[in-house]
C-alpha cells in the first residue's frame, strides 16, 4: 500500500477513527495491528522476518541489562547483530555476491555454475533492521533500559508511517513517544494535514510528473544531446528528492495525526553549501545512523588525518551499499566519501567551511551551492543508470558537449520543476519549518493549500511507487 | 464534535478554517472547467485524455497504427512484447510474402498477387492479460484480417517482475479503466473521460506547469513507422563473461505457469473469433543462453509449452512453433542481441519464415 493511494487514506481515515476512540491503553496494540495490517498489503509471508526481528532484538536487550560481564553482554550483542545482519545479507546482498563471484571465477578462466536464489527483497528491510540494531546497540551502550512491553517494543520496530522507508527512527526518540500517553489537538492535527499535502505535491506533482522527461533519457543516453543529459540528471536530483522528502513528509504528517512526532528527515538538502552540510539535510536519519554506529566507533577523527579519511570512506561505502546491492551505488557512496574527504582537506578555504550561516542565502552560501549542487548532480548519475559502465557512459557522453544549440529548449524544461521545488523550500528554509505554511496571513494560507489540492488533483492518475520503497 | 480520548478541536476554530480551503478549492475547480470547455483556449493546448498510460511512445504506437490503417489496408498485426516489437518486421514481412513464388499444392497457382499490409503493433514487456487490453483498445479501430501473437515463456509466469510492473501502470491507466469500467474506480473514471474537461486535460496541464508552459522536449521514438524496433548488436559477438548482463532483463527466474495469463490468452483468441479476425499464435524463437537462466530449465520450458499448446489446440488455433525450427532454419547467437530478442537479421529471417506460413483468409 503506497503512501499515495486512495487505499492508504482509507486505511489512514480507519485508523484514525479507531485510534481517536480507544483509550491510551489499547491504542498500541491497535496501532500494532494496523502495523502488521499495512506490512501485509504488500507480502505478508515476510511479516515473519519482522517478528523474528523483533523477538530476537527484544530478548538479547532483556539478557543485556539482566547482565553487567561486559564480555557476556558483548556475546549478546553480537547475536542480535549477527541474526539481523545476516537476515539482511541473505535477502539483499546474497545475489550480489554469487553473481560477482562467478564474474570473479569466470574471469579466473573457470566456467562456474553458481546458484541464485529466486526472493524478493522484502520492503523496508533495510529500514527496519536499522532501526531495531540501533536498540540493542543503544541498550548495549547502556543509554537506555531495555523495553519492558514487548507489544510496545514490536510496534516501534514496525510503526506503519515508518516501516517502509524510514525516517530510521532511534529509539530515544520514538520508544518514549510510544511508551507515553499522547494528546493530539487541532494544530497538530492541521498541521499533519499539511505535512501529507506537501508531501504529496512533491511526489505527485513534481516526482511522479518529472518521470516522463528522466527515463528515456536514462534508457538511451547515446541518443541525446549533452544538454539534453544535463537536464536528465537535473531532473532526476529534483525527482529523487521529491520523491524522498515527499514520502518522509507524508510519514511524519501521518505520524503526527496520530500524536506521535518523527524526526525530521530532509531539510532542504540543496541549499547546503558543501558536501558536508547536504548529509547534514539528505537523508538526515541515515546519515546520523551512519555517523554514530560507524563513523565514531570505527574511530572517527580522532587518530590523525589519514585514519579519518580512511573511515569517512568507509562510512559512506556502507552509506552507498545500504542503498543497493549493486557496483553503482559503492561508486555513489565512494563519491560522496572522497567529496567529505576533499572537504577536509579545503576545509579553511572559503567557501568550503564547515558551516553557512542556516536560514540565510548569504554570499558563502551561494556559492557553495553553486559548486555542491553540480558534484551532488554527478553523483545521482550513478544512482540512477542501470550500470556502471552505463553511468560512464552517460557522463562521457555528457561531458563531450555535442549539440549544445539544445540549451535553448533545455533549460525552460528544467526551470519550471526547479520553482516548484522552490515555492516549498525557500519559505521552508527561511521559516525554519516544515509547516511555515501556516503562519502565513490567512487569505494567502487558504489560498496556497486551495492551489496545491488542484494540483495534486492534476498529477492524480501517475502513480508510480516510492523510489526509497526499494532498499 | 465530541471530545475523544485523545483528540481535541479546542484550538482548531480559532487559527484555521479547513472549510474555507475546501470552498477556494471548488472554485479553482470550476474556473478550471470553464476555461477548459472555450474552444479559444483548449485550441492552444496539446491534445487531451486518452493517452494510453502518459508514455508518448505507447500513444505514438497507436498514432503510427492508426496512420498506417489510414493509409492502407491492415492484413496483418503482430502483436506480443518486445520480442515481438524486435522480432517482426512488417515491412521484410510485406516483401517476403509478395515475393513468394512458391506452388501451393493444392491450386499450382503462385502466390505473388498477395500486397499484404502489415503492422507491428507489440509493445514491451506486455503479458496475455495486458495484451488483452490493448488489443481492444487496437480492435476499436482498426480492422486486420489477421492477427499473430507471438509469446515466450515469460508471457506465461507467473513471476515475471517487468509484466507486474507493466500491469500495475496499465491497471492504473484511465483509459485500461475507463474501458472496463472495473470496480468503482473504472466507473467513475468513464464517467470523469466523458464529463470533466479538467480530467481530461489534467496530464497535459500536469506536464504544462512541469515545463513551465513550453512545448516538451522531443523524444526519440525507439521503432519505426510500422512499430519494428530492429537491433544491430549481435549476441555473437560477446565473450560468454559479458552476457550474464542480459539475464536481467530477462525477467523473474523463478517460472511458475500463471493461470490468469493463460485465461487471458483465451480471451484474446475468443475476442479474435467474435471480431473475426484470424489468430496465428507464435512461439517466438530463444537464443540457447535463455535456457541457463532458469533453475530447473527443461521442466519449466515444457511447462510453458504444454500450456500454449493446449490453449491453442483447445481453440483450434495454428500454434507455429519457431523455437522447433531445424537447425539450419533456427536463429543462431549471431540472429540475437540478447537472450531473447532478435537483432535485424534474425528478424529478417523470422519474418521470411512467418511470410512462407501465412495464409490470407479468404
Amino acid at each position: 500500500m503506497l503512501f499515495n493511494t486512495p487505499e492508504y487514506f482509507l486505511f489512514l481515515g480507519v485508523v484514525l477513527l479507531i485510534y481517536y476512540s480507544t483509550t491510551p491503553r489499547v491504542q498500541n496494540y491497535m496501532l500494532l495491528a494496523a502495523s502488521y495490517l499495512f506490512y501485509s498489503f504488500w507480502d505478508w509471508r515476510y511479516l515473519s522476518l519482522i517478528l523474528l526481528s523483533t523477538i530476537v532484538d527484544f530478548s538479547v536487550a532483556q539478557a543485556i541489562g539482566h547482565t553487567s560481564q561486559p564480555g557476556r553482554r558483548k556475546l549478546w550483542l553480537g547475536l542480535s547483530l549477527s541474526v539481523n545482519l545476516g537476515i539482511l545479507g541473505f535477502f539483499k546482498y546474497c545475489n550480489f555476491f554469487i553473481h560477482n563471484a562467478a564474474a570473479a571465477l569466470t574471469w579466473l578462466g573457470f566456467d562456474p555454475h553458481l546458484p541464485v536464489l529466486n526472493i524478493l527483497l522484502p520492503v523496508g528491510i533495510s529500514f527496519y533492521t536499522f532501526q531495531t540494531m540501533s536498540y540493542t546497540i543503544e541498550v548495549y551502550r547502556g543509554k537506555m533500559e531495555p523495553v519492558r512491553n514487548l507489544a510496545d517494543f514490536a510496534l516501534y520496530i514496525c510503526y506503519f508511517p515508518q516501516l517502509v522507508a524510514g525516517p530510521i527512527e532511534r529509539p530515544q526518540n520514538l520508544l518514549p513517544a510510544l511508551q507515553n500517553k499522547r494528546t493530539v489537538n487541532g494544530e497538530q492535527f492541521i498541521s499533519g494535514c499539511l505535512l501529507i499535502l506537501i508531501g504529496l505535491f512533491r511526489k505527485i506533482v513534481i516526482a511522479d510528473g518529472l518521470s516522463a522527461q528522466i527515463d528515456p533519457i536514462f534508457a538511451s543516453p547515446a541518443l541525446f544531446s549533452s544538454p539534453e543529459l544535463i537536464m536528465g540528471v537535473f531532473l532526476f536530483a529534483l525527482q529523487i528528492y521529491c520523491d524522498f522528502a515527499g514520502y518522509s513528509d507524508i510519514a511524519r504528517g501521518s505520524s503526527r495525526l496520530l500524536g506521535i512526532e518523527l524526526m525530521e528527515n530532509f531539510n532542504q538538502p540543496y541549499f547546503a553549501a558543501n558536501v558536508s552540510e547536504f548529509w547534514q539535510r539528505w537523508h538526515i536519519s541515515l546519515s546520523s545512523w551512519l555517523r554514530d554506529y560507524v563513523y565514531i566507533p570505527l574511530g572517527g577523527n580522532r587518530h590523525g588525518a589519514f585514519n579519518t579519511y580512511r573511515n569517512l570512506l568507509l562510512t559512506m561505502l556502507l552509506g552507498g551499499l545500504w542503498h543497493g546491492a549493486a557496483w553503482t551505488f559503492v561508486a555513489w557512496g565512494a563519491l560522496h566519501g572522497l567529496y567529505l574527504i576533499g572537504i577536509r582537506l579545503m576545509g579553511h578555504i572559503w567557501p568550503f567551511q564547515q558551516q553557512a550561516a542556516d536560514g540565510q542565502f548569504s554570499g558563502q552560501r551561494l556559492l557553495g551551492m553553486a559548486i555542491t549542487f553540480p558534484l551532488i548532480m554527478v553523483t545521482w548519475v550513478f544512482f540512477r543508470a542501470p550500470g556502471l559502465s552505463a553511468s560512464i557512459e552517460f557522463l562521457r557522453h555528457a561531458a563531450e558537449l555535442r549539440q549544445m544549440e539544445m540549451w535553448a529548449t533545455v533549460w525552460p524544461a528544467m526551470l519550471a520543476p526547479l520553482l516548484l521545488v522552490l515555492l516549498i523550500d525557500i519559505p521552508q528554509f527561511w521559516g525554519r519549518s516544515h509547516t511555515v505554511l501556516l503562519q502565513w496571513p490567512r487569505p494567502l494560507r487558504d489560498a496556497v493549500v486551495a492551489l496545491l489540492l488542484f494540483v495534486i488533483l492534476l498529477g492524480v492518475g501517475t502513480r508510480a511507487p516510492f523510489i526509497y520503497f526499494q532498499f | 464534535m465530541p471530545r475523544l480520548s485523545i483528540f481535541s478541536f479546542d484550538t482548531l476554530q480559532t487559527r484555521v478554517r479547513p472549510g474555507r480551503w475546501l470552498a477556494y478549492w471548488l472554485l479553482l475547480l470550476m474556473a478550471g472547467e470553464g476555461l477548459l470547455s472555450m474552444g479559444a483556449i483548449t485550441a492552444h493546448l496539446p491534445r487531451p485524455e486518452p493517452t494510453l498510460w502518459y508514455s508518448p511512445r505507447i500513444q505514438d504506437k497507436l498514432d503510427y497504427l492508426h496512420a498506417f490503417a489510414d493509409a492502407r489496408s491492415l492484413d496483418v498485426l503482430f502483436i506480443g512484447n518486445s520480442t515481438v516489437q524486435a522480432g517482426l518486421n512488417p515491412a521484410q514481412f510485406d516483401e517476403a510474402v509478395a515475393n513468394l513464388h512458391v506452388n501451393t499444392p493444392r491450386t499450382g497457382r503462385l502466390r505473388t498477387t498477395i500486397q499484404p499490409g502489415s503492422f507491428n503493433g507489440a509493445l514491451e514487456a506486455l503479458p496475455p492479460s495486458g495484451m488483452l487490453w490493448f488489443l481492444q483498445i487496437y480492435l476499436q479501430d482498426v480492422h486486420p484480417q489477421t492477427i499473430m501473437y507471438g509469446l515466450t515463456p515469460q508471457d506465461l509466469n507467473a513471476n515475471n517482475t517487468f509484466a507486474h510492473n507493466v500491469l500495475d501502470l496499465l491497471k492504473d491507466s484511465p483509459e485500461a479503466l475507463a474501458l472496463t469500467e472495473h470496480g468503482w474506480r473504472g466507473w467513475l473514471t468513464a464517467r470523469l473521460l466523458r464529463w470533466s474537461n479538467l480530467y481530461r486535460y489534467r496530464f497535459v496541464l500536469h506536464q504544462w506547469l512541469l515545463r513551465g508552459g513550453l512545448p516538451p522536449v522531443p523524444y526519440k521514438i525507439n521503432f519505426d513507422a510500422r512499430g519494428f524496433a530492429g537491433g544491430t548488436l549481435r549476441l555473437a559477438d560477446e565473450a560468454p563473461g559479458e552476457r550474464a548482463k542480459h539475464y536481467a532483463v530477462i525477467g523473474n527466474m523463478h517460472y511458475a505457469i500463471a493461470p490468469a495469463e493463460v485465461e487471458a490468452l483465451r480471451q484474446i483468441i475468443q475476442l479474435c473469433a467474435a471480431r473475426g479476425v484470424q489468430l496465428v499464435l507464435i512461439n517466438m524463437p530463444l537464443a540457447d543462453g535463455y535456457y541457463a537462466s532458469f533453475p530447473d530449465a527443461d521442466t519449466d520450458y515444457a511447462a510453458y509449452l504444454t500450456a500454449l499448446t493446449a490453449t491453442a489446440d483447445a481453440a483450434h488455433i495454428a500454434l507455429w512453433d519457431m523455437e522447433a525450427l531445424p537447425p539450419v532454419q533456427a536463429p543462431t547467437d549471431a540472429d540475437f542481441y540478447d537472450f531473447h530478442h532478435l537483432n535485424r537479421a534474425g528478424a529478417a529471417k523470422l519474418s521470411a519464415l512467418a511470410a512462407a506460413r501465412y495464409e490470407k483468409p479468404n
